[in-house]
């Protein structure tokens, strides 16, 4: 018969066995990414990432322009005033009419019922603005082959 | 009878980026929508998020998706002995699950008027098949998506019922015919090769089999491509054609509608009930990678910008020469 002498290193081997294979498991199945998009501003963000990253591609002055342009951009409150803004740039004119194309797109689906109908309160409009901002930012650090990019 | 708009997405991998940004060119940009989308391999992944009109999801998955979200590898030599694929799909399936699976999300596509089907190959019978929101259920075609998308060698096939399937791209890489099959008068169709004109030749001596065995992969992909394209036309042609001689009959010869049809009667129509068809055909310009598993990041985003500028070139030249295919649809 084993005695309790001997049992105690056989559970404490057995423990750390489980330890490492758990841990072995967890390297093994890592979390998904790239995960869905769930939210309104997260899907704004990810359209117009890639509509400014492709008009500004292979255009350094359009792309130095641009963020020379975010600090004021910044201080916008609406997205109204933030396509004005940016149309008055005339290089980027056309960027803005592509980035409100973005947005009409979302808005106009059934699951952003909440977005659209409270289209011109300030959290829609603060949300909005800071998604396109975000999407503006990314996209500049992705044609930077920037860390921010991912 | 009213215009069916149907969008085909050939397979091709990473390169499915380029895909990406053709669809949001057409849907975001164009604002239009597509009554069937018919999907292999990597159009298989799209077709759902099309029909969804999930662009933003379509565009975040090919632009971060990496190789090991995909699949993993097992030991080479051991895989080709003794298992059934040089790599492992979990990663991929795991995937599947979380972008379609979600409730909300399927509900979306059951509720959506486009119609989608993504073609797989029944390892056993041979026969090509068709997954569809409306006739499978839920994990059926959860699992025919991914079976859509599993390379075989390269990716196990997925057992649905008693049998295997496999990337509907070993019997057709574009899948023009299903989307004429389904009334189609209109196809948008994404190539994601260059055809043959843009195709560069290798200058290399082939030394090693396994640079055969891939350079001849390469070969056969291109050709069934192809002839998918060609066989489309073709038809597309033959509708026309037959369309012009019952004009011809009609206004020159002065023959009454009856008539005409009577030169018709007793012979098997194969044409029956199909309409003149418009096909229009997105494709890169050069080869967009070495190879289609190669998911890096930046390619891919590079891809999907040059899918969106491709897009824009197409449409605008046909819009020049007055097809009449891009007015936009309120969908």
């Amino acid at each position: 018969m084993i005695s309790r002498k001997h049992l105690f290193p056989i559970f404490r081997i057995v423990f750390l066995l489980s330890i490492l294979l758990f841990l072995a498991a967890c390297e093994h199945s890592p979390e998904i990414d790239p995960g869905p998009l769930a939210g309104f501003s997260e899907k704004v963000t990810a359209l117009v990432t890639t509509t400014v990253r492709g008009q500004l591609r292979d255009n350094p002055p359009k792309q130095t322009l641009l963020a020379a342009q975010l600090p004021s951009f910044e201080k916008t409150v609406t997205m109204n005033q933030l396509m004005d803004d940016l149309k008055g740039i005339d290089p980027l004119k056309n960027l803005a009419y592509l980035i409100e194309a973005d947005i009409m797109f979302e808005l106009q689906k059934p699951e952003h019922h909440y977005e659209r109908s409270n289209f011109n309160s300030s959290e829609v409009q603060r949300q909005l603005v800071s998604a396109i901002l975000a999407g503006m930012k990314k996209a500049l650090a992705q044609l930077k082959g920037g860390k921010d990019g991912k | 009878m009213a215009n069916k708009r149907a969008l085909v997405l050939s397979g091709g991998g990473a390169k499915g980026a380029f895909t990406a940004g053709v669809v949001k060119y057409l849907m975001v940009e164009l604002g239009l929508r597509f009554d069937i989308v018919v999907g292999t391999s990597t159009g298989a992944l799209i077709a759902p998020l099309v029909a969804s009109q999930d662009i933003a999801n379509l565009i975040h998955f090919y632009e971060n998706v990496e190789q090991q979200d995909i699949l993993t590898n097992r030991p080479d030599l051991l895989a080709f002995l003794f298992s059934d694929a040089l790599n492992d799909t979990k990663p991929l399936e795991r995937l599947i699950k979380k972008f379609f699976g979600d409730r909300r999300r399927y509900e979306r596509l059951l509720q959506s008027s486009t119609e989608i089907f993504v073609t797989v190959v029944n390892m056993q019978t041979g026969e090509i098949g068709y997954g569809n929101q409306h006739r499978d259920s839920k994990p059926v075609l959860l699992k025919k998506i991914l079976a859509s998308a599993s390379v075989p060698v390269m990716m196990p096939p997925v057992k649905i019922g008693k049998h295997q399937y496999v990337d509907g791209g070993v019997k057709e890489i574009a899948p023009l015919s299903k989307a004429i099959d389904e009334g189609a008068t209109h196809i948008v169709s994404v190539i994601l090769s260059p055809d043959s004109e843009h195709r560069e030749s290798i200058r290399k001596e082939f030394t090693s089999s396994m640079d055969i065995l891939k350079r001849t992969l390469e070969l056969l992909t291109d050709e069934i491509v192809d002839n998918d394209l060609k066989i489309a036309m073709v038809y597309s042609e033959a509708i026309r054609y037959f369309y012009h001689i019952k004009t011809n009959a009609k206004e020159k010869l002065g023959l009454p509608d009856s008539q005409i049809r009577k030169l018709f009667t007793g012979l098997e129509n194969p044409f029956q009930g199909k309409r003149i068809l418009g096909i229009t055909t997105i494709r890169p310009d050069e080869e967009l990678m070495d190879s289609s598993l190669n998911f890096d990041p930046d390619k891919m985003r590079e891809m999907v910008d040059k899918g969106y500028k491709k897009a824009k070139e197409v449409v605008s030249q046909e819009i020049t020469q007055g097809t009449g295919f891009f007015e936009p649809v309120n969908g």
